[in-house]
């Protein structure tokens, strides 16, 4: 909570500003019963109906200053709440944007959209209302004590017993109140996550007639949701009446010993009815208070969830090189290089064991392997989305974590092969070309904006990547992409993979088995073999040359992140 | 082009009392725990009201008393009195409000149902047109602010309104010329709250269309992570996030600006209000001898008075916020549904069409006959295409991208309407079948998988949701999935993250596969279904695939030609036109645009 209210502070002058107007108009306002009760134990008996209204002009005076500076405060309170949430929710915005893939895959992505709507919502409710009522209920409840104090002395003793038994009802009541309000918010968690893959889904739902299925799952997840608030929202309401009760009780009390005074003198009635016009007004700012409380409960909740995003501690940061890199002695044009390198997602076991390969210059390295068996984790290991368990991966000699984040990726182009530099040794790969370009565009139907190539990636990727906004997307494929149509809008890559499915000489489905023709690179199978418990890689099944002799350039495709 | 969209309307300002009265109607499915509501506000309302009152005689008898004092056992009686009422009031308090939060919350869970069944028949048109995170924002914020409504300005109002009408009726009974004084205020207050409001509205409309598209701009942005990583556009991101953000706050400033001023505005009216009351009070006490006690409770119920008006106006906000929901909410459920059946053209009818709910003993014979269609009126996709399969045949499409091959599986699926031509099934056209009835027919297999969080079993079960878990393991096998389900941590009670996220590409289609081999409909369409699966893998899976096939119709769309060499037709598009037709050996022989594809001379593109 506290992280949030420093997002407070770049306005503490404009707080401090509108918090000096509440409190003078809520001055205002706690003068009023007082000049009443003046009025009806000084000037009534005097008869005099001049001075009563002299005196009802100065109420009057008052009212209309405690009105003016209300509104005055209101709006500017209203204007530090909103401009607070909005760099709240942008750096929650920045931060998740450079969160590392397995910090956004812990926390989860339905959990991070849920944070980023629904959480900053519930706190920009509270800091309005903190800086509103937070202002004017304390210092009613507080100034209301001081002036029935200084009306009567023992009236008020007989209030303030009252005020712990008060204080510690609403403790007790909101201490269950966060972590009740904290559920709420993971079943909203859940429910967004329903939503998503729903709508996302929606082909595969109408396709297989399963709307009616979806249709219990949702209806269960929103029961959920509706239960939690509720159960959150009756205690917070038990509170109300509880404590007005309590208060209610005490107006009694005091009027008994209001009455026990002014028979015996030491009281005017006057001041007995300015003194209930000032338990009137500590009874409101308490209800007040639990108002507040109740917003509280809900925002510190939602607060704690979005600074716990914040705080998530820098993934992947740059190591430099001179501690981890034992080997820099490296043949200059070994472009990457990976070094026994072992990997696994998560929690779970290691897809990559022990792989160890080089690539220089100028080849083409082909990468072909079981579904499941470690490709595009390469890939995602070389651009740095996730940290090796063991091993080091390099590219250019230098580690991969030597490099900032954006240097490293600006590296790598990931192009659609609409050039063919192989020749039909591998016809599959044209088809694979083919492929990877058909993927997006079928369902997008995109006007190529860029011209000449027609064909785009993913007209939603392109549209998030600010590539180009004029396509209307089509939902489908959001996990396919990394296509970038052209090189030329990456001028700076050096290196492109081609990363193939398919057989080790092309000619047919048969060799799979490997014969060995032609070595000249090698291609270093990974075997995603059952029969090898730890799907070991680097075991070499068949070498092929693939590169084109006088090649200059490798190519990647990024098939899927 | 992209399909036309199809945009969800705005409601209209004059629309106001008929979105409340809808809302209403959500409300009314409890109808009896409403009328003790009711109760329990009326009793609250009165019990306070009388409470207040009482304070007249102590006072007069006790406090301030005009003739002699009064018996001390006497005032404790009249304090215990009013103890009791209070008592009582509070009970009632507890009692509406416990009620009134379980009937909103019923309310808002039925609302979200209805719109969530709502939505679900749309058409898929509105998917594509529609950004994932403002729809879902609907559910969310949208529904939230209906909510707040529902659960507190209700009672609000009615309390608000038997408490005007009491205290009304007990100041004119105590002291008509202040009743007038009081009264005074009152119009002024409702023109107040009439102006501000109105002012408001429209901004508060704005206002949660601006959280819908921030929303929408956050889901895509996050969901699609890893792709701005790759291509660093986080800065880009982050700026375009900004910008949306700093226009929300834009909209918020005019919303609140109104919002903002009326609490402050009611309730320094009514202290106003309070401070002449305690004038003019004084002066008839003087002047009329009007008594003390009166005059104290009347000071207390001016305030009463004008508590009302004063909590009504602090509800604007939400009311306001919640009509923007509602309007939000109820434009997507006025949306018109996908039709059951279609239009069939007068000319197309045949005299013996019915329509059709139940497809018995489906042999999976399809025609396509002279089909044309585009998504956008003005760009034909498909142009007067005819072909056909036989049960049991295999028939695959090739061509370029935008061709129009996954346009046909679009359209025999019924995802969207034809133009001209028709397309049957066993010789009935397919506007004639039940959509819900079409699709339990045709096994669709598409390259997106839809994994839900669920277990690996029930993500396959998914395809015939009656199958044992034997037969689903056999499907699993047949697409090659059982291995690598095997080794996954739990095997088959392995928990999917969203979309199968914890999965590989290739894994996600064999699950995808596994799917289709489970379910039963007598016709396959595979578009891409294996474009991720290594060939080894496809190898393997091709035989089981190839039995499953053999006693169905299917429609195979794949850029790997092994995958559709054995195929019975060779259908190559272009341009939504086909070129060639025949089967592999006899489209080589021709030497055309598929020898070309098949040999790598030219492109796809």
């Amino acid at each position: 909570m506290k992280k949030v209210f420093a997002y407070l502070s770049p306005y503490s002058l404009q707080m401090a500003g509108g918090l000096a107007i509440k409190l003078s108009a809520t001055f205002c306002e706690l003068f009023l019963p007082m000049i009443l009760g003046y009025i009806i134990n000084k000037i009534v008996p005097r008869e005099n109906i001049a001075l009563i209204f002299l005196w009802g002009g100065v109420m009057f005076v008052f009212a209309g200053l405690a009105f003016a500076g209300n509104v005055i405060a209101n709006r500017m309170a209203s204007r530090v709440a909103r401009n607070t949430t909005e760099r709240i929710r942008e750096d929650l915005f920045r931060k998740i944007s450079y969160l590392s893939s397995s910090q956004a895959e812990q926390v989860t992505l339905p959990s991070l959209i849920s944070r980023s709507t629904s959480d900053t919502y519930n706190v920009h409710q509270m800091l309005g209302m903190i800086q509103r009522l937070g202002v004017r209920a304390p210092i009613m409840l507080v100034g209301g004590l001081i002036l029935a104090f200084f009306l009567d002395v023992s009236l008020t003793c007989v209030m303030i017993v009252l005020l712990p038994v008060i204080a510690f009802v609403v403790v007790v009541i909101s201490g269950k109140g966060i972590p009740m309000y904290r559920a709420v918010q993971e079943s909203n968690d859940r429910f967004v996550r329903l939503m998503r893959e729903d709508i996302a889904g929606i082909r595969v739902i109408k396709a297989l007639s399963r709307e009616r299925l979806e249709r219990e799952k949702f209806d269960a997840i929103n029961r959920e949701v509706v239960e939690r608030d509720q159960r959150a929202g009756v205690l917070m309401n038990a509170m109300n009446p509880g404590v007005g009760f309590l208060l209610n009780l005490g107006l009694v009390l005091i009027l008994a010993a209001g009455a026990q005074r002014v028979h015996a003198g030491k009281m005017e009635a006057g001041t007995i009815l300015s003194f209930m016009s000032y338990v009137t007004m500590i009874l409101n700012s308490i209800m007040m208070l639990n108002r507040m409380i109740t917003v509280l409960s809900k925002a510190s909740a939602s607060a704690n969830r979005i600074v716990e995003v914040l705080e998530l501690p820098e993934d992947l940061l740059t190591v430099p090189e001179k501690e981890n890199d034992p080997k820099k002695e490296k043949p200059s044009d070994t472009l990457l290089e990976f070094d026994h390198v072992s990997f696994g997602y998560g929690e779970g076991g290691d897809i990559l064991s022990d792989l160890t390969f080089s690539i220089k210059k100028g080849e083409t390295l082909g990468i072909i392997g079981e579904t499941g068996s470690g490709k595009s984790t390469i890939l995602q290991l070389l651009m740095r989305f996730y940290d090796t368990r063991q091993g080091v991966v390099r590219v250019e000699g230098r580690d991969v974590r030597a490099f900032p984040k954006e240097e490293l990726r600006r590296k790598f182009g990931t192009v659609f092969q609409n050039d063919i530099i192989f020749q039909d040794t591998l016809r599959e790969n044209i088809v694979l070309g083919a492929t990877e370009r058909r993927t997006k565009t079928e369902g997008t139907h995109c006007q190529s904006a860029g011209g000449g190539t027609g064909n785009f990636g993913s007209g939603r990727f392109l549209e998030r990547a600010g590539l180009q906004n004029r396509c209307q997307p089509s939902k489908r494929n959001p996990g396919m992409v990394s296509r970038h149509h052209d090189r030329h809008h990456c001028p700076e890559s050096q290196f492109h993979f081609t990363l193939q499915q398919n057989h080790c000489d092309g000619a047919g489905a048969d060799d799979w088995n490997g014969n060995t023709r032609g070595i000249d690179g090698f291609v270093p199978h990974l075997s995603g073999d059952p029969r090898i418990p730890d799907g070991k890689g680097g075991e070499i099944i068949c070498r092929q040359s693939i590169g084109h002799p006088g090649q200059t350039e490798l190519r990647i495709m990024t098939i899927t992140l | 082009m992209p399909p036309q969209r199809m945009p969800v309307k705005q409601g209209k300002p004059k629309n106001v009392k008929a979105t409340i009265a809808r809302l209403f109607s959500y409300l009314r499915q409890d109808t009896l725990r409403l009328i003790v509501v009711g109760i329990c506000v009326i009793g609250n309302t009165a019990a306070t009201l009388i409470g207040s009152y009482m304070l007249r005689p102590i006072i007069n008898n006790y406090i301030a008393p005009e003739n002699g004092q009064g018996s001390v056992s006497g005032l404790f009686m009249g304090l215990a009195r009013m103890a009791v009422v209070y008592l009582v009031a509070i009970v009632f308090n507890y009692m509406q409000s416990r009620i009134m939060i379980s009937i909103s919350q019923k309310a808002i869970a039925k609302l979200r149902n209805d719109l969530f069944g709502k939505m679900q028949k749309l058409p898929i048109r509105f998917f594509d047109t529609n950004s994932t995170g403002d729809l879902m924002s609907r559910y969310t914020n949208d529904v939230d602010s209906i909510g707040e409504m529902m659960n507190n300005t209700m009672v609000q109002m009615i309390s608000g309104m038997i408490t005007l009408v009491g205290t009304f009726c007990i100041m004119l009974y105590t002291n008509i010329w202040l009743t007038i004084v009081t009264v005074l205020m009152v119009p002024i207050m409702i023109k107040a709250v009439g102006f501000v409001g109105g002012r408001s509205r429209k901004y508060y409309t704005a206002q949660q269309a601006a959280i819908g598209k921030l929303n929408g701009n956050i889901e895509e942005v996050i969901s699609g992570q890893k792709v701005v990583k790759v291509f660093n556009h986080e800065a880009m991101a982050i700026d375009d996030f900004g910008k949306l953000n700093y226009d929300l706050r834009d909209k918020q400033i005019n919303a609140q600006f109104f919002g903002g001023i009326m609490g402050p505005v009611m309730g320094n009216l009514s202290q106003i209000s309070y401070s002449l009351v305690a004038a003019v009070g004084g002066i008839l006490c003087v002047a009329r001898g009007f008594d003390v006690g009166g005059l104290s409770i009347f000071v207390n119920y001016s305030r009463q008075f004008s508590r009302p008006i004063n909590e009504i106006s602090n509800q604007v906000n939400t009311i306001f916020s919640a009509l923007a929901g509602a309007e939000r909410v109820f434009s997507i459920m006025d949306l018109e549904p996908e039709p059951v059946f279609g239009d069939i053209p007068a000319e197309d009818k045949s005299p013996t069409d019915k329509l059709i709910h139940k497809l018995e003993n489906v042999e999976g014979e399809i025609v396509l006959q002279n089909v044309t269609f585009g998504y956008n009126p003005d760009k034909t996709i498909l142009k007067n295409i005819t072909l056909y399969a036989r049960k049991g045949q295999k028939i695959a499409f090739v061509g370029s991208t935008g061709a129009g091959k996954t346009t046909i599986t679009n359209l025999i699926n019924r995802f969207y309407e034809i133009q001209e031509g028709r397309i049957t099934i066993d010789t009935i056209d397919i506007r004639n079948i039940d959509k819900d009835e079409l699709r339990r027919n045709i096994a669709l297999v598409l390259q997106d998988t839809h994994l839900f969080t669920g277990t690996v079993m029930e993500n396959i079960r998914y395809g015939r949701l009656d199958a044992t878990d034997e037969e689903v393991i056999q499907a699993a096998k047949i697409a090659n999935a059982h291995s690598f389900i095997m080794h996954l941590s739990d095997g088959y009670n392995t928990m999917l993250e969203g979309d199968g996220s914890n999965l590989s590409q290739g894994q996600r289609q064999l699950l995808n596969i596994a799917r289709a081999a489970l379910s039963r409909a007598p016709i396959l369409i595979l578009d891409e279904a294996t474009s991720s699966v290594d060939t080894r893998t496809e190898k393997n899976i091709q035989e089981g695939m190839d039995r499953l096939m053999s006693t169905r119709t299917t429609f195979v769309i794949a850029h790997r030609l092994s995958t559709i060499r054995n195929s019975k037709a060779i259908i190559v598009l272009e341009h939504g036109r086909v070129i060639e037709r025949g089967t592999h050996e006899q489209l080589l022989d021709q030497k055309g645009r598929y020898y070309q594809l098949y040999t790598g001379a030219i492109e796809l593109s």
